[in-house]
C-alpha cells in the first residue's frame, strides 16, 4: 500500500527524516506514535505528496507521491490536525466532494453522521469543533479509500465522542484498505489499531504488530519489583508499579499500549533485539 | 480517464469550487454592485452632461461619443482591471490557511485542472460576472442620463430635438455599443483583453507566491519592479552613451534607431517602421501567457 524508501525530508532549519524506510500493508489499522515534534504529520504530508523529500522515494497504492497524481488522490484521504472545512451545508459538502472518490458510500456516510449525532441541515463552518470533526471523520470513513491516514483524530473529541470514534473505527477495517492513526494520545487508540510504529530522531524506532508485542511482552501491575532479569521496562506509579516484562509463558498477553510506548522511548535496544 | 486532464473531473471541480466559495463571491458582488452604484450616484451629482450647442444646430451629434459613453468605457475597464486584480488575489486563497492548503490539495484532481478552475473563475467567469453587474447598474443610469440630456436641449436651448434622435437616444443597442474598442484602432481590443488576462494573471501569481496578505504584497512587488524599471530607464535609456560604441548616438525620434553619422545613410541601422506594432502584439500574447505559466508551475511545486 505504502513504501518509503531511504526519505530524507527537512524543513528550513530543521532536520525531520534521515532515510527513513517503513512499509504500511493493506488490511491494519497502524498506530503511529511518536513525541511532538518528531515528524508524524511531515511523514503522512510526504506520502500524500504535499511536501516533496529531499530525497528518497514514496510509493502510495503503486503511485510515486509526489505527481499528486489523480487517481492515486482518489484512492487516498487524509484528516488533518489543522483541518477546514468550506462553508457549505453536509448535503452540498457530499454532493461536490463524494464524486471525486468512485467508492464513496452515502449509506456509510448517514450511518456514521448517525453514529456521531451531527445535525445533517447544519452548515459545516456553523458547527462546533468537535462536530466539525466528526462530520470530517464520517466523510473520510465513507469515502472507502485504500488509504486512509488520520492525524490525531481524537483532539477536540469530548469523551462520548471519542468513545464513538473508536465504535465506528472497530466497523471499517476491511482486508484492501489501510489505516494510519497518528496521535500522542496513545490510550485513544487502545483496542483500535493492530500494528504499532514509532518515530524518533528521524527514523523508525520501531515497528511490530500487537499480536507480535503480546507474544513477546507481558505487561504487569503490580505493587512489588519483579525480578530484575525479567524486567524491560519499569515505572512508579501512585498506587505501585507498571512493569513490561519478557513473555515466557508462551500466551498472548494483553498489550497496555501506553507502557508500551514508554518502554519503547525509554529502552529502545532491549526492545528492537527482541522484535529483530 | 486522462490523468493530467479530464473534462468531466474538470467539470466537477468548477461545481465543486462554486458551490465551497459562492457566499465569498456573492459578497464580493454585492460589494461590487453598491460601489458601482456610489460611483455611479456620484456622477449622476456631480456632472452636466448634453452636448454642445453647435454639435445639436451643424447636426454633428453623436449619441456614442458623449461625454457618458467616454465615462462608460472608463468605468467599465477602469472598474474590470481594478475589481479583476482584487478577485485574482483570492484565487489561491487557500493557501494562506494550513488546513485550507491541505484540503485543497489533496482533492483528486490533476494540477493543471486545478489551475484551470482558478484560471476559469477568476478571469473568464469574473469577467462575465463583472459585465452582467455593470450594465445592471449602467443601463439604468444611461436611461437618466440620456434623460437628463434631452431636458437639458429641451431647457437650455429651447430646440425641440428630432424624434428620430431621441428614439435613438434611447436605444439599448447605444448602451453596448463600445465603439473605442470594436472600431478605429484594431490594436486597441487585443490590447484591451490581454492587459486585464496579465493584471489577473499577476495576481494569481501574487496570491500562490505569499500565503499572507497577498493583495498587499503584489502590490508592492508590482511598485518595486515598477521603480526598478523607472531608474534602469532613467540611468540606461537616458544616458544612451553608455550603450552605445564611441561616435555613436541615437537619432530622435526615430524610436530604435542606430546610425554613425560618420558613414553614409547606407549604413543605417533602422528598425521596421512596424517594428512597435509588431513588439506591441507579440508582447500582447507573450505577456499575459507567461505569467500564467508561472501561477501553474508554481502550484506544481506548491508545498504545505
Amino acid at each position: 500500500m505504502v513504501q518509503i524508501q531511504q526519505l530524507h525530508y527537512s524543513y528550513k532549519k530543521k532536520n525531520v527524516f534521515n532515510g527513513l524506510d517503513i512499509t504500511f500493508e493493506a488490511g491494519n489499522i497502524y498506530g503511529l506514535l511518536g513525541k511532538n515534534g518528531t515528524g508524524k504529520s511531515t511523514l503522512f504530508k510526504n506520502i500524500c505528496g504535499l511536501l516533496k523529500p529531499k530525497s528518497g522515494t514514496i510509493d502510495v497504492v503503486g503511485y510515486k507521491s509526489t505527481l499528486r497524481n489523480p487517481t492515486m488522490l482518489s484512492k487516498v484521504f487524509m484528516l488533518p490536525e489543522d483541518f477546514f472545512v468550506p462553508s457549505v451545508k453536509i448535503n452540498d459538502f457530499i454532493a461536490t466532494l463524494a464524486p471525486f472518490y468512485p467508492k464513496f458510500s452515502k449509506t456509510d456516510f448517514e450511518k456514521y453522521i448517525a453514529e456521531f449525532e451531527i445535525p445533517v441541515s447544519s452548515r459545516l463552518d456553523q458547527m462546533s469543533m468537535g462536530q466539525k470533526k466528526k462530520a470530517l471523520i464520517a466523510f473520510s470513513l465513507a469515502t472507502n479509500t485504500e488509504l486512509l491516514l488520520m492525524d490525531e483524530p481524537t483532539n477536540g473529541l469530548d469523551i462520548v465522542s471519542k468513545s464513538q470514534f473508536k465504535k465506528v473505527m472497530a466497523s471499517v477495517i476491511s482486508p484492501d484498505k489501510c489505516i494510519i492513526i497518528s496521535t500522542h494520545q496513545v490510550k485513544d487508540i487502545e483496542n483500535l489499531v493492530d500494528r504499532i510504529s514509532v518515530i524518533d530522531n528521524g527514523s523508525i524506532l520501531f515497528n511490530a504488530s500487537l499480536t507480535d508485542v503480546g507474544k513477546k511482552l507481558s505487561f504487569k501491575y503490580s505493587l512489588h519489583h519483579s525480578p530484575k532479569e525479567e524486567v524491560v521496562f519499569s515505572e512508579e506509579t501512585l498506587n505501585g508499579l507498571n512493569e513490561v516484562l519478557f513473555n515466557n509463558s508462551g500466551e498472548e498477553s494483553k498489550v497496555d499500549l501506553e507502557t508500551l510506548y514508554k518502554a519503547i522511548m525509554i529502552n529502545p535496544l532491549a526492545i528492537n533485539k527482541l522484535f529483530k | 480517464m486522462s490523468d493530467t486532464l479530464n473534462i468531466a473531473r474538470l467539470t466537477l471541480l468548477l461545481k465543486n469550487h462554486i458551490v465551497e466559495h459562492k457566499q465569498k463571491y456573492l459578497y464580493y458582488a454585492i460589494g461590487m454592485f453598491f460601489i458601482g452604484l456610489i460611483v455611479n450616484v456620484i456622477v449622476l451629482s456631480t456632472t452636466t452632461f448634453g452636448a454642445r450647442y453647435d454639435e445639436l444646430i451643424n447636426g454633428t451629434l453623436d449619441i456614442a461619443t458623449t461625454k457618458w459613453e467616454t465615462m462608460q468605457t472608463v468605468f467599465y475597464i477602469g472598474g474590470l482591471y481594478i475589481f479583476g486584480g482584487i478577485f485574482s488575489c483570492t484565487s489561491f486563497v487557500n493557501f494562506s490557511n494550513k488546513g485550507e492548503g491541505i484540503f485543497y490539495l489533496i482533492k483528486p484532481a490533476s494540477q493543471l485542472e486545478k489551475w484551470l478552475t482558478e484560471v476559469i473563475v477568476h478571469i473568464f467567469l469574473f469577467w462575465l460576472a463583472y459585465t452582467l453587474l455593470f450594465y445592471i447598474i449602467d443601463i439604468p443610469v444611461t436611461f437618466i442620463i440620456r434623460g437628463i440630456e434631452h431636458q437639458d436641449y429641451l431647457q437650455d436651448l429651447k430646440v425641440r430635438l428630432p424624434k428620430d434622435m431621441i428614439g435613438k437616444t434611447f436605444h439599448p443597442s447605444q448602451i453596448f455599443h463600445f465603439s473605442n474598442f470594436k472600431e478605429g484602432n484594431s490594436v486597441v481590443y487585443p490590447f484591451f483583453t490581454s492587459l486585464y488576462v496579465s493584471i489577473c494573471a499577476y495576481f494569481m501569481y501574487g496570491s500562490i507566491l505569499f500565503n499572507r496578505f497577498a493583495f498587499f504584497k503584489t502590490l508592492i512587488l508590482a511598485f518595486v519592479t515598477g521603480m526598478v524599471y523607472f531608474f534602469y530607464a532613467l540611468i540606461f535609456l537616458n544616458n544612451k552613451s553608455l550603450l552605445l560604441p564611441q561616435n555613436w548616438k541615437f537619432s530622435e525620434p526615430k524610436t530604435a534607431y542606430l546610425q554613425n553619422e560618420h558613414f553614409d545613410r547606407l549604413f543605417e541601422v533602422e528598425l521596421s517602421d512596424n517594428w512597435l506594432w509588431v513588439t506591441g502584439y507579440f508582447l500582447i500574447l507573450f505577456v499575459p501567457v507567461v505569467l500564467l505559466a508561472c501561477s501553474y508551475f508554481k502550484l506544481k511545486e506548491k508545498e504545505v
